[in-house]
């Protein structure tokens, strides 16, 4: 008993100290969005979100049934709402998902298409406390309609084309620049004038949010 | 003292982490002036400034009208589009016109 609280009290003053080090570096250097959250938070994060989903939700299946219609709609949806944060693909790789902690997850891996039906449906509805993903839901039944179709479109991601990526970039929200860049390109492309140069897709996208 | 054990786990390996940026999406206008095997071509921007551009697996290759192309359907004096993937390394999509017709 003595030597296991010994042990203990062994442990704790090691983890103090350490916490101690930490903190004072925390303090000096500061801490930002650009850090990658640690693999402790990654899994305290993702309880939460499984707890947060109501558990009457949690093992619902999509009543919405799936129809070409439906999934052009939540295409069309996805690149009006979702895709600023989590690109067209999916995958995360948008400017303004980039720089938020926690990064907004690649769409298309096991970790979200695990993800029961319920579940997506209530991270749509709710959001996700703590991170950049808002609560979409109004608690009325086109929103709920709205966002079972994006569940569809969720699943699907694993298989989007490139060509139905380059149809969504025309539904994406822009700035009147973006709007610039995209029909200057495709004047290029027709053989039109070629008075464009480069641009920074993310830093316009990023702007155009602040 | 199991609390005060895991609270001081939670907060040590809570606030380490590694830094990482965020890297920019560039997209280039130009012609293409040279290719390079399947990993790369040469194109000249618009604004003069030759660059060559990685590709790779991933890279998307569409036509202007946004169907699907494939890299070998890629000529040299082809006008593309390069949007570049967020390493700033490699071409994410490649879209192409038609290289001007020659008489």
């Amino acid at each position: 008993m003595k030597r296991r609280s010994l042990i203990a009290a062994g442990v704790l003053i090691v983890l103090i100290a350490a916490g101690m080090i930490i903190l004072v570096s925390t303090l000096r250097y500061g801490f930002s969005a650009h850090d990658e959250p640690t693999r402790i938070e990654i899994v305290i994060a993702r309880t939460m979100r499984h707890w947060a989903s109501p558990a009457d939700l949690r093992d619902r299946s999509n009543p919405v049934p799936l129809t070409p219609p439906v999934l052009e709609e939540a295409r069309a949806h996805f690149a009006d709402h979702c895709a600023t944060c989590h690109g067209n693909d999916g995958k995360g790789r948008a400017g303004m998902g980039m720089a938020m902690y926690p990064r907004t997850p690649d769409l298309t891996r096991a970790e979200t298409q695990a993800l029961s039906d319920g579940e997506l449906f209530s991270i749509i509805e709710n959001g996700v406390r703590l991170t950049g993903m808002p609560g979409f839901g109004d608690g009325t039944a086109g929103s709920a309609a709205g966002s079972w179709t994006l569940v569809h479109f969720i699943r699907h991601l694993p298989k989007i084309t490139p060509e139905e990526t380059a149809a969504m970039e025309k539904l994406n929200p822009k700035s009147p620049e973006e709007w610039k860049e995209m029909h200057q390109e495709e004047s290029f492309l027709a053989g039109g004038e070629q008075t464009a140069t480069t641009s920074s897709a993310q830093e316009s996208q990023t702007h155009q949010h602040h | 003292m199991k609390k005060l054990i895991g609270i001081s786990l939670f907060f040590l390996l809570a606030v380490t982490g590694a830094f990482a940026h965020a890297g920019h999406l560039h997209t280039y206008m130009g012609s293409v002036t040279m290719l390079d095997g399947d990993n790369a071509f040469m194109m000249k921007t618009t604004d003069g400034k030759d660059l060559t551009v990685a590709t790779s697996k991933s890279t998307s290759w569409l036509r202007a009208d946004n169907r699907a192309a494939k890299q070998s359907e890629l000529t040299v004096g082809a006008r593309v589009v390069v949007k570049m993937s967020t390493d700033g390394k490699t071409a994410a999509s490649v879209k192409m016109a038609a290289p001007p017709a020659t008489k």
